[in-house]
C-alpha cells in the first residue's frame, strides 16, 4: 500500500518535471517577431519622373540611373542619391551607384558579408520602383543573401524623409541581415582643397572632415554608434564605455550648399560611417547605417562557438528607421546652420521649450564610495563618506567667500553604495554618516536660500545586488546572445576585465520606468531636481523586450521619463548626455566640447553649444580632472559652458579602489587655491554672458576660432603657442578675449 | 613623546576592536562615470601590501598634445607602415618606413625633407625593409638596412658615407644572419647593432668599422627542476635523442639606448611566459645588469626578477596576453621609458625602478589621441615622448605636463636623497594628486631629514615607506628612552621585583591562582605536559569547551596579527585576502589533525579518543595563540623592519606546541615515542588523503550546482 503511494507520487513529480522542462523548452521555439519570409523580388521598374514637388524641392527618379533626386527649386542645386555631377556623367560605379549596402551573416559557414545595391540587385534584376503618394518605394532584392528591402523617399515641405521599414523587410531563413547602410552618397562633396567642403560627423562636441584633396592609399574613415556601442553587448575588448556620437546629425557642405541629415527614428540603432578624401571615386561622404542585429563578441575557442560574434536571432520588426534630409543653402549652409536647423527640429518635436539660466560654475560632489573592510578576516563592503551634507555647505560658502559665485550642485553618490553600485539608485536612501535626510534638508535650505540649483544624482542603469524590488538575477537585462547583461568592471591601463570582484548588472530596460516612479516619490519631500547620469549617457539594448532590441528606443524612453519626473515639480539633469536626454534636460555637466580624438577627425566645433545652450544649461567635464586644465577652460569658454568641478571634502586612500578612477583629483582642500584662481579668471568672461547663448561659431585659423552669442558678446579663443592679433588686440598664446 | 604613547594606546585600541558583528556579504563595484574625455589612462601602481600592487589613476605626467601623419606632413601618398622613428640632438623627428622611405621634421612637426637615398656613386638605392634608424643630426643619419643585411650611414644628401656588412671574424657562427634591426652609438664612436634572430646580444663595431665582439645578451634562467631534467636527459639520453630535443635559447633584444653616460639599456620583448621578469636591463660596460629595484622594505631586488608591466593577465583564445616591450629610451634625467605593444603602454620608471607613471594603451584598437592600434617604437627628445603607430601610421607627440615636470623633478632630487629640497615640489605633487605614493614618500623623507618624526612616520605609512618609518621610530623611541629613562630603569626594577616576590610568596603560600580544576589542567599542560595530560587521561580533566575556545582563539588571534600587525609586519592585502583560507590555517587545521590522528591511531592500538586527540591539539595551540598577540603588539613597537626578534619568538612557539603536541599524544594514546613518530607519519597521509576526498567532493558538488544552475537559467532566460 505504502509502496504504491510512493511510486505514485514519484510518478506524479517526474510528470510534473518532464510538463515544466517541456513548456520551458517550447517557449524557446516560438517567434514571436514575424519575419515575413523572402519572395524573390521580379524587376518593375517605374517610368523616369517627377515624383513630387513642392514650392521648395522637387523629388525626381530616373530609371536609367536608377537615381532619387531632390533639387533645390530656389537654388537649382541638386542632392542625388547618386553623387550629382557623377550621374552627369552618366558613369556608373558600383559603390556610388548602390542606394543601400547591406552587411548580413551566414550561420551555415560563419561569414559576415557585404552586398551592395548595384551590383547585387539593380544589375541583377531583382530590384523595383514603384511611385507612391508624395515620394517612391525602391525594393531591393538580394538573390546571395535572400533578403528584400524596401525603401521609401518622401518629399515633405522642408525635407526629405527616407525609410526603411522593419516590417517589409523579408529573410529565408538562410542568412540574417545584419545592418542596412541607407544612402551612402547622398551626403557627399567632391574632395578639394577648399575648406569650403567638409563633412560633419558628431563626435564628441562635433567634428569636421576635410573633403582635401585626395591622397594615395589614404582612407580617412570615421565610424560612429550613435549614443555610443551597446553597453549591454558582450565585448572582448570596449575601449571606452563613454559615447562618442552623442547627435543624430551628420551632414556635407560643398561650398554654399550643403545637405543634412537628421536620423529621425530608429537613432539608437545607427552607427555614422564618413569618408573623407577618398582617393578611389573622388569623393567624401557621410552616411548612417540601421544596426538590425547587435551582436556579442565570444572567445570562438573558449565558449565553443562556431564564430567570435553572436548575433541576435530577431529584430523588432515594428521598427522604422528614418532618416530626415535638409538641403541647406547660402549662410546657412555650414555647421552654424545644421545647428541651427537641428534645433528648429527639436523644438519642433516639442523638446526644447524652457530657456536655461546658468549659475557661475557647477559643482559635483561625491558622497563616498564602497571600501572593503574586514572582521576577523572576513570582507566586507563599507560606505566611506568622502563628503557630507555639512562639508558641501562649508565647500560652497569657501568659494563664496572668495568670489561671491554660487554653483549648481550635483551630488553623486550620496546613496548607500556611495559612487559605486549596489542596490538600484543608491537603495533611495542617505546614509546617516553624510547627515541622513536631517543633514539633507539642512543643505537643500541653505542652497534654496542662496538660489543655487540642486540636483541628487541617481543610477538607475547599473547596479550589482537586489534591492528596492529588483532582483538582481531576474532583472538584469540581456545581451543580444541572450545572457545577462553582467560585466566586471575594468583595470586600470590595461582595460583588461576585472575577474576578481562582483559582475556590474545593467537594469531590465522595462524595469527603469519602475525605478523613476520610486525615485520621484523618494524625492516628494525635497525641492532638488534629479540627476540621472548614467541613463543619460547610456544606451543599451535589452533583448528581453523586442522593442529595446538593438538599443530600440532608447530616446522614446528617456524622454518619457524626463517628462515625468518634469511633472513631479522636480528639475532634470544628466551627465555627458545624448542628444534626447540633453533637449529635455534642465542642466547638463560634462558636456562635450571637444570631439573625441578620433585620428582621422580634422577638427572640432561646438555643435551641441550651438543646439542646446539657449534651452539647458551647460556646464563643461570636471576641470580639476582634465589632463589639461587649460586646454579645457578654453574648450568651455569657446562653447560657452560654464565651468565645472568634481569635489570631495576628504581623501582616503581606501577610495581609490572605487571604481570612480578621479578620487586622486577631487579633494578640495588640496584643490581650493587652484579652483578660487580659475573662477576668478573667468568670471568676467561669464558674467558678461550672463543669459546669452551661442548663435555662430567660426574657425579663423588653425589655433585661433571665435564664437559669437546671443546679444553679441565675442569671444576669441587662441589654442597656439604664439600671440594673435585680433583687431587691435594682442591675444596671448593659450588665452581668450571677448568684446561685449 | 605623547606621539608614541598615543600610538601604544592605539595598537592596544585596535586589538579591542575585534569586535564580533554579523558578516555583511560583498557588493559589487559600479562603472563610474567617465570623469575625462581621454581615451588614455594615466596611472601608477599602488602598493596594497609588501607583495602586490594594483594600477590606479593618477594626473597625468605626459600628456597627448599631438599626432603627425601624412596629412599634417603635407606628403602627397601615402606611406607604408612606420618601422622605426627617432629624434637628433636638435629634437627633429626622423621617421623611417617600411618601404625604406625616410622623413625628417622639425620641432614644429613641419616636414623639413624627405631623404633620397643614394649610393656613394650617386645612384638611387632601395633600402625598402629597413627596420632601425639613428638619427645623430641631419647629416648623420644610420640605417639598419635589413633587407640588404648591412648598416649604413648617411649623410644630409642621402648619400651612403659608410656601409657595414656581416663582419668576417671567428666570433661570428656560421649560421649567423646579419639582419639589423636596432643601432645605437656611445660617446666612443663605438656602433652598438642588434640584428635580428640574434641571441648572441649586440654586435659591436669601433669607430673604425672593425667588429669587436658581442655584448650584452640575455641568459636562460635555469632552476633546480631544469637543472635536474638536464642531468637526466643527459643520462638517459643517445646522441640522436638529443639532437631532436628542444634547445632553450635566451631571447634576443628587442630594443636598445645609450644615455650620455655610455650605459647601455634593453628591453626583451616577451619573455615566454606568463610571469614575464627582467624586461628591462642597464647594462655596465661589461654587459652585466645593473638596474635594481629598491623594493619598500629598504632591500634591492636585482631587476632580472623584476616583472615591469601588469601583474593582472589576461587570456584570449585560451593563451595568456603576454606584454611585448619593443622600444626603450632614456631621458636627460636618468628616467627609463619602454614601449608595450601589446597594449601599447609606455612605462616610465627612474633609477630605482619605481613606476613614476604609464599611459597610452589601446590594447591593439586604438583609433584616439592618446591610444594605438600597432604601438611600434617609441623615443624621446626634451620632455617630449614619440609613440609610432605603424598600423595608422601615425606618431603621437606626448608633451610633459606641469605637473610631470614637478614630479620628475622632486623624484630627481630625492634618488639623489636632497630630501630638504624636494620638500615644495613634493607638496605641489600631493596637492595636485591625492594618491601619489612617491609624493608621499618624499615628504617623508623630507619630514624625516627635519627632524618631524612623528609627521615622517604618518606619512611614511601611507606611503608604503618602511625604511622612512623604522629610521623614524627609532628616533623617537630614541628619543624617549633618554628623556625618560630614569622612569622607565625604575618601573623596570619594580615590575622585576613585583614578578619576583610574588612568584616566591605564592610558593611559599601555595596560592592557587585558577581555581578551575580543567582551566588549572589548561595551563599547566603548557608547563607540565605529563602530568596535565595524565589527568586528561585518568581524571577526564580535559575540556570540551576551554579545547573550542583555544581553536577559535587559534584563529582569531591568527586574523588579528594579520589585519592589526604594523604595516611592515604583515602581508594583509584586502584586495587578495581571503578569510576562508585563514579559517582553514587555523580552525580547520586543528579538527582536521585531530580527525586523521584519531582514525589513524584507532587502527595502531592507540588509546586515545576523539575527544582525547582534540583537546590535546587545541591546548598546544596556547604557545601560537600568545605568539600572535605579543607580535601583534611588538610590531607597533620595533623599529627594526628587519628584526629577529618574531622569527625567534616564533621558533619558540613552533617548538613548544610541537613538545605538549607530542607530549600529550604519546600519553592520551599510550604510545612509546617511535610508535608516535610513525603514527604522525600515518597522520600526515590521512590529512592528505581527507583534504583530497573532501576536493573531488567539492568538485562534484560544483558541478552539480553548475548544472542545475545552467537549467534553471536556460529556462528563466526562455
Amino acid at each position: 500500500m505504502q509502496t504504491d503511494f510512493c511510486k505514485n507520487i514519484i510518478c506524479r513529480i517526474c510528470a510534473f518535471s518532464v510538463a515544466i522542462i517541456s513548456v520551458f523548452q517550447l517557449s524557446g521555439c516560438g517567434n514571436s517577431d514575424a519575419i515575413k519570409k523572402y519572395n524573390a523580388i521580379s524587376s518593375e521598374m517605374a517610368e523616369s519622373c517627377t515624383v513630387a514637388q513642392n514650392r521648395n524641392y522637387t523629388l525626381s527618379w530616373d530609371s536609367s540611373m536608377c537615381a532619387v533626386l531632390l533639387k533645390d527649386n530656389k537654388t537649382g542645386f541638386t542632392w542625388s542619391t547618386v553623387p550629382y555631377d557623377f550621374y552627369l556623367s552618366g558613369e556608373s560605379n558600383v559603390n556610388l551607384n548602390s542606394p543601400v549596402f547591406i552587411e548580413y551573416y551566414t550561420p551555415s559557414d560563419g561569414s559576415l558579408q557585404l552586398s551592395k545595391a548595384y551590383a547585387d540587385s539593380i544589375e541583377a534584376g531583382t530590384f523595383s520602383a514603384t511611385t507612391s503618394e508624395n515620394g517612391i518605394t525602391l525594393n531591393f532584392g538580394f538573390a546571395d543573401a535572400e533578403v528584400n528591402i524596401s525603401v521609401n523617399f518622401k518629399l515633405r515641405e522642408d525635407s526629405l524623409e527616407v525609410s526603411i521599414p522593419f516590417d517589409m523587410i523579408e529573410e529565408s531563413g538562410k542568412t540574417k541581415l545584419i545592418s542596412v547602410s541607407l544612402l551612402p552618397y547622398m551626403c557627399s562633396a567632391l574632395n578639394t582643397e577648399s575648406k569650403n567642403s567638409y563633412l560633419f560627423v558628431p563626435s564628441g562636441s562635433g567634428a569636421l572632415m576635410y573633403t582635401d584633396e585626395e591622397i594615395q592609399n589614404i582612407s580617412r574613415t570615421f565610424s560612429g554608434a550613435v549614443y555610443g556601442d551597446d553597453a549591454a553587448a558582450i565585448r572582448l575588448n570596449r575601449e571606452s564605455e563613454v559615447s562618442s556620437v552623442k547627435i543624430p546629425v551628420y551632414g556635407a557642405v560643398s561650398g554654399s550648399e550643403s545637405l543634412m541629415a537628421i536620423i529621425e527614428s530608429g537613432d539608437g540603432s545607427a552607427r555614422i560611417d564618413a569618408e573623407a578624401g577618398n582617393f578611389r571615386n573622388g569623393y567624401s561622404n557621410v552616411y548612417s547605417t540601421v544596426i538590425l542585429r547587435a551582436n556579442d563578441e565570444t572567445e570562438a575557442e573558449r565558449s565553443n562557438y562556431a564564430d567570435t560574434a553572436v548575433y541576435a536571432d530577431q529584430f523588432d520588426t515594428n521598427g522604422t528607421f528614418t532618416v530626415g534630409y535638409y538641403p541647406l543653402s547660402g549662410e546657412k549652409s555650414d555647421y552654424n546652420g545644421m545647428a541651427a536647423r537641428y534645433k528648429q527640429y527639436l523644438s519642433d518635436s516639442g523638446l526644447l521649450k524652457e530657456t536655461a539660466k546658468r549659475s557661475d560654475y557647477h559643482i559635483n560632489f561625491l558622497g563616498g564610495a564602497l571600501t572593503k573592510k574586514f572582521i576577523f578576516g572576513f570582507p566586507y563592503y563599507s560606505f566611506t563618506a568622502a563628503t557630507d551634507f555639512v562639508d558641501a555647505e562649508n565647500i560652497v560658502k569657501a568659494i563664496a567667500d572668495e568670489t561671491g559665485l554660487f554653483p549648481d550642485i550635483t551630488l553623486t553618490g550620496f546613496g548607500k553604495s556611495g559612487v559605486d553600485s549596489g542596490e538600484i539608485a543608491g537603495g533611495l536612501e542617505f546614509p546617516s554618516s553624510l547627515g541622513g535626510k536631517k543633514g539633507y534638508l539642512t543643505f537643500e535650505k541653505y542652497c534654496n536660500e542662496n538660489n543655487i540649483g540642486l540636483y541628487i544624482d541617481f543610477d538607475t542603469v547599473y547596479f550589482s545586488s537586489s534591492g528596492k524590488g529588483i532582483n538582481s538575477r531576474f532583472d538584469t537585462a540581456k545581451t543580444p546572445g541572450k545572457q545577462a547583461a553582467a560585466f566586471y568592471p575594468f583595470v586600470t591601463g590595461t582595460k583588461v576585465y576585472d575577474e576578481s570582484g562582483d559582475k556590474i548588472r545593467l537594469l531590465k530596460r522595462s524595469e527603469i520606468n519602475g525605478i523613476t516612479d520610486k525615485i520621484i516619490d523618494f524625492a516628494d519631500s525635497f525641492s532638488a531636481g534629479i540627476s540621472l547620469s548614467s541613463l543619460s549617457n547610456t544606451a543599451y539594448s535589452d533583448y528581453s523586450e523586442p522593442n529595446y532590441y538593438s538599443k530600440g528606443s532608447i530616446a522614446e524612453q528617456v524622454i518619457e521619463i524626463y517628462k515625468k519626473i518634469k511633472e513631479s515639480g522636480h528639475k532634470v539633469s544628466g551627465e555627458s548626455a545624448n542628444a534626447y536626454a540633453a533637449a529635455a534636460a534642465d542642466m547638463l555637466y560634462g558636456i562635450p566640447t571637444d570631439n573625441e580624438g578620433y585620428l582621422n577627425l580634422d577638427c572640432s566645433v561646438p555643435f551641441y553649444s550651438l543646439v542646446f545652450s539657449q534651452n539647458v544649461s551647460l556646464y563643461s567635464a570636471a576641470v580639476n580632472l582634465a589632463d589639461n586644465r587649460e586646454k579645457l577652460i578654453l574648450k568651455a569658454v569657446e562653447s560657452g559652458a560654464a565651468l565645472s568641478f568634481t569635489l570631495t571634502d576628504k581623501y582616503d586612500s581606501e577610495l581609490l579602489d572605487s571604481q570612480f578612477t578621479g578620487f586622486y583629483g577631487t579633494c578640495f582642500n588640496s584643490q581650493k587655491g587652484e579652483i578660487v584662481d580659475i573662477l576668478k579668471r573667468c568670471s568676467g568672461f561669464y558674467d558678461a554672458l550672463d543669459e546669452q547663448y551661442v548663435v555662430s561659431h567660426e574657425i579663423l585659423s588653425d589655433t585661433v576660432t571665435k564664437t559669437v552669442f546671443s546679444a553679441g558678446t565675442e569671444v576669441y579663443v587662441n589654442y597656439g603657442d604664439t600671440e594673435e592679433i585680433i583687431g587691435n588686440t594682442v591675444l596671448p598664446p593659450n588665452d581668450f578675449i571677448y568684446y561685449e | 613623546m605623547k606621539c608614541f604613547q598615543s600610538r601604544l594606546v592605539k595598537a592596544a585600541a585596535k586589538l579591542l576592536l575585534c569586535v564580533l558583528i554579523a558578516l555583511i556579504p560583498s557588493q559589487a563595484f559600479m562603472y563610474a562615470s567617465a570623469e575625462s574625455s581621454s581615451a588614455y589612462d594615466s596611472f601608477t601602481h599602488r602598493f596594497t601590501s609588501i607583495k602586490n600592487s594594483t594600477p590606479v589613476t593618477m594626473r597625468s605626467v605626459y600628456s597627448a598634445e599631438k599626432v603627425i601623419d601624412v596629412r599634417s606632413l603635407g606628403l602627397a601618398e601615402g606611406i607604408e607602415s612606420i618601422a622605426d622613428i627617432d629624434c637628433d640632438s636638435s629634437g627633429n623627428l626622423y621617421i623611417l618606413t617600411s618601404d625604406g622611405r625616410l622623413f625628417a621634421a622639425d620641432r614644429k612637426y613641419e616636414l623639413i625633407k624627405e631623404y633620397p637615398v643614394v649610393s656613394a656613386e650617386g645612384k638611387e638605392t632601395v633600402i625598402a625593409g629597413a627596420q632601425g634608424i639613428l638619427a645623430l643630426s641631419p647629416d648623420n643619419i644610420f640605417i639598419a638596412d635589413t633587407e640588404n643585411q648591412r648598416v649604413i650611414e648617411i649623410n644630409g644628401q642621402g648619400k651612403i658615407v659608410k656601409e657595414l656588412l656581416c663582419p668576417d671574424s671567428l666570433l661570428i657562427p656560421d649560421d649567423f644572419e646579419f639582419s639589423p634591426v636596432k643601432i645605437e652609438k656611445d660617446s666612443k664612436g663605438t656602433l652598438y647593432v642588434l640584428c635580428d634572430g640574434s641571441y648572441y646580444g649586440a654586435l659591436l663595431f669601433n669607430s673604425n668599422n672593425e667588429f669587436k665582439g658581442f655584448y650584452g645578451a640575455n641568459t636562460v634562467r635555469g632552476s633546480a627542476l631544469t637543472a635536474l631534467s638536464y642531468l637526466w636527459d643527459k643520462l638517459t639520453r643517445n646522441d640522436t635523442k638529443r639532437a631532436y630535443s628542444v634547445k632553450k635559447l635566451p631571447f634576443q633584444f628587442s630594443d636598445l639606448y645609450i644615455d650620455g653616460e655610455d650605459f647601455v639599456y634593453t628591453c626583451t620583448g616577451q619573455t615566454g611566459s606568463s610571469a614575464a621578469s627582467g624586461q628591462i636591463k642597464k647594462l655596465s660596460p661589461s654587459g652585466t645588469n645593473i638596474l635594481y629595484r629598491l623594493n619598500i622594505d629598504g632591500t634591492k631586488t636585482n631587476a632580472e626578477s623584476f616583472n615591469f608591466g601588469e601583474t593582472v593577465t589576461e587570456k584570449k583564445n585560451n593563451k595568456t596576453v603576454v606584454q611585448n616591450f619593443v622600444s626603450i629610451q632614456a631621458d636627460e634625467r636618468g628616467y627609463i621609458y619602454a614601449l608595450d605593444a601589446t597594449y601599447g603602454i609606455v612605462y616610465v620608471y627612474d633609477t630605482d625602478c619605481n613606476l613614476i607613471t604609464a599611459f597610452g594603451g589601446g590594447k591593439g584598437e586604438g583609433e584616439r589621441l592618446g591610444v594605438f592600434s600597432a604601438a611600434s617604437a617609441m623615443t624621446y627628445s626634451s620632455d617630449r615622448v614619440f609613440v609610432a603607430d605603424s598600423l595608422h601610421n601615425t606618431v603621437t607627440v606626448f608633451e610633459l605636463t606641469d605637473y610631470g615636470r614637478t614630479l620628475l623633478s622632486a623624484q630627481q632630487k630625492t634618488i639623489a636623497a636632497d630630501y630638504t629640497a624636494a620638500e615644495e615640489e613634493w607638496t605641489a605633487v600631493l596637492e595636485a594628486d591625492s594618491s601619489n605614493y612617491l609624493a608621499m614618500r618624499g615628504l617623508a623623507k623630507a619630514m624625516y631629514a627635519r627632524g618631524d618624526y612623528e609627521e615622517a612616520m604618518d606619512m611614511a605609512e601611507k606611503a608604503y615607506d618602511y625604511v622612512t618609518y623604522s629610521q623614524a621610530l627609532d628616533r623617537i623611541q630614541s628619543k624617549f628612552i633618554s628623556e625618560n629613562f630614569l622612569w622607565i630603569f625604575l618601573l623596570i626594577i619594580v615590575f622585576a621585583t613585583g614578578i619576583t616576590s610574588f612568584a616566591v610568596i605564592s610558593g611559599k603560600r601555595r596560592f592557587v591562582l585558577v581555581k578551575n580544576e580543567k582551566l588549572r589542567v589548561f595551563f599547566n599542560a603548557q608547563i607540565h605536559p605529563f602530568d596535565s595530560f595524565n589527568s586528561v587521561k585518568t581524571k577526564s580533566n580535559g575540556s570540551l569547551v576551554i579545547a573550542a575556545v583555544m581553536t577559535l582563539l587559534f584563529y582569531v588571534t591568527s586574523v588579528v596579527s594579520e589585519t592589526f600587525s604594523n604595516f611592515r609586519f604583515t602581508s594583509f592585502d584586502p584586495g587578495t585576502s581571503n578569510s576562508l583560507l585563514q579559517l582553514v590555517k587555523s580552525i580547520g587545521l586543528v579538527i582536521l589533525f585531530s580527525l586523521a590522528n584519531w582514525a589513524v591511531c584507532v587502527l595502531i592500538e592507540g588509546k586515545g579518543r576523539l575527544k582525547d586527540v582534540f583537546i590535546v591539539t587545541s591546548y598546544a595551540t596556547l604557545p601560537c595563540v600568545v605568539y600572535n598577540l605579543i607580535s601583534t603588539v611588538l610590531s607597533h613597537v620595533i623599529a627594526s623592519p628587519s628584526s629577529v626578534i618574531f622569527s625567534g619568538l616564533s621558533t619558540v612557539a613552533v617548538i613548544l606546541t610541537g613538545i605538549v603536541l607530542t607530549v600529550g599524544l604519546i600519553i592520551v594514546h599510550e604510545f612509546s615515542f617511535p610508535k608516535f613518530l610513525g603514527s604522525m607519519l600515518l597522520t600526515v597521509f590521512a590529512m592528505l588523503l581527507i583534504v583530497f576526498i573532501l576536493f573531488m567532493i567539492g568538485m562534484l558538488l560544483s558541478q552539480l550546482w553548475a548544472f542545475i544552475v545552467t537549467v534553471f537559467m536556460e529556462a528563466v532566460y526562455r
